[in-house]
């Protein structure tokens, strides 16, 4: 007995098997729905594990993206056998092994998000929430950002995106881009080491970004994913070993060009998404936070979203 | 002036040039002579020896150090500051 709109993880394997091949799995990421075609069987298993929160959308006549994941060609499906990733029937780049079809799949979903879904202002960043109190991560990689957003959902805080902050230019709010998490290199035994409630899908090892691990979101997140937040707090995190927890209030002028500038489509939006980050950055308070130990981290945004919300209530 | 768009930021600001598509960030004392220069030209570039001038005798600004000469490039970039 299946319920009326089951999570993927309680649906029977053969069935989603079956939708995929159908092109009916249509995923509704809160701010985008895209629709993914598979016939290999490892992908599905893959992810039904990691989206297992997840409920495949309405029956709909309307996707953002048509995607596929399928095998290579000819020889390819065989020997050495890879994962294609397709978007409306086009190939954007190279096949990757067909182990690897998981994480193909999520970076070709970015790759389609950062190039063509310009018409929200797409911020390189993570964001979570409490309520709707809405906390900005931007930082390079190798910062730690993705390990401290995946800590920060596990404790509680509704995760909104890993990747893409998707900020609308008309209403100022942050939208939902709810991916799984990629974990990468030393953050995946961080984030085991941290709880036993993470759900993680299985280790992909020697991609081009190294060891990749996916971080299921959880169900509040999943549920709330059709819910927008306001931005409140606008941090830049940088982990470093042994390091105490110490903050850096940045100037309002310096914290707009580092959110800007590492948007991915400010320089196609020009003057809208300039107003856009302007509003953030006149909302927000922005700082710079280094640590090294994650709940004190977590504890201490807790409160600053507090405070932020204090402030702007006092205001 | 019309396809320049400020806004002022904490003590800073940030400009968007719709011309030239690029965008400035104004220190806290770029931000206030930005200001004061647009109070001045009335939507036409201020001519440089005028707003030199102002500078010096207004603001009391020391206009021959690097970061002033740089501030006053962006701003004739921006055409706030005219020939």
């Amino acid at each position: 007995m299946i319920a009326a709109n089951p999570r993927i993880r309680d649906l029977p394997p053969g069935l989603l098997a079956q939708r995929f091949s159908e092109a009916s799995v249509t995923l509704d990421y809160g701010a985008a729905l895209v629709r993914v075609r598979t016939l290999l069987k490892p992908f599905v298993r893959d992810f039904q594990r990691v989206y297992g929160a997840f409920f495949l959308a309405e029956e709909a006549s309307f996707a953002d993206f048509h995607t596929e994941v399928c095998s290579g060609k000819g020889l390819r499906a065989i020997f050495g056998p890879q994962s294609r990733f397709l978007i409306d029937g086009i190939q954007p780049f190279d096949p990757f092994p067909r182990e690897q079809a998981l994480p193909h799949f999520e970076w070709g979903v970015n790759w389609c998000f950062g190039k063509r879904f310009n018409q929200h202002v797409l911020l390189h960043s993570g964001v979570l929430a409490l309520g709707d109190r809405g906390v900005i991560m931007a930082a390079p990689p190798g910062s730690g950002k993705s390990t401290l957003t995946a800590a920060m959902m596990l404790r509680g805080f509704r995760l909104l995106s890993d990747e893409f902050g998707v900020l609308c230019p008309h209403t100022g709010q942050l939208w939902p881009m709810l991916k799984p998490v990629a974990l990468k290199n030393r953050s995946i035994d961080v984030i085991r080491a941290y709880t036993d409630q993470a759900i993680l899908g299985p280790v992909y090892g020697g991609t081009r970004k190294g060891d990749v691990v996916h971080l299921a979101p959880d169900e509040a997140s999943v549920d709330a994913r059709k819910l927008p937040a306001r931005p409140h707090l606008v941090l830049f995190p940088r982990f470093r070993e042994g390091a105490a927890l110490t903050t850096r209030r940045l100037p309002s002028e310096e914290a707009f060009a580092r959110l800007a500038f590492n948007s991915f489509n400010y320089g196609l939006l020009g003057q809208i998404s300039f107003n856009a980050v302007a509003d953030v950055i006149d909302a927000c308070s922005a700082f710079e936070l280094e640590y090294s130990r994650l709940d004190e981290a977590i504890e201490y945004l807790r409160a600053m979203l507090s405070e932020s919300t204090v402030a702007a209530a006092a205001a | 002036m019309t396809d320049i768009a400020y806004r002022r930021l904490g003590d800073g600001g940030v400009v968007f040039d719709s011309k030239s598509w690029q965008t400035h960030i104004l220190t806290p004392a770029a931000a206030i002579i930005f200001e004061a220069l647009a109070e001045i030209n009335e939507g036409e570039p201020v001519p440089q020896a005028q707003a030199l001038d102002f500078l010096r005798d207004e603001l009391d600004v020391d206009i021959d150090t690097p970061e002033m000469k740089e501030v006053l490039r962006s701003l004739e970039e921006m055409g706030i500051l005219g020939g």
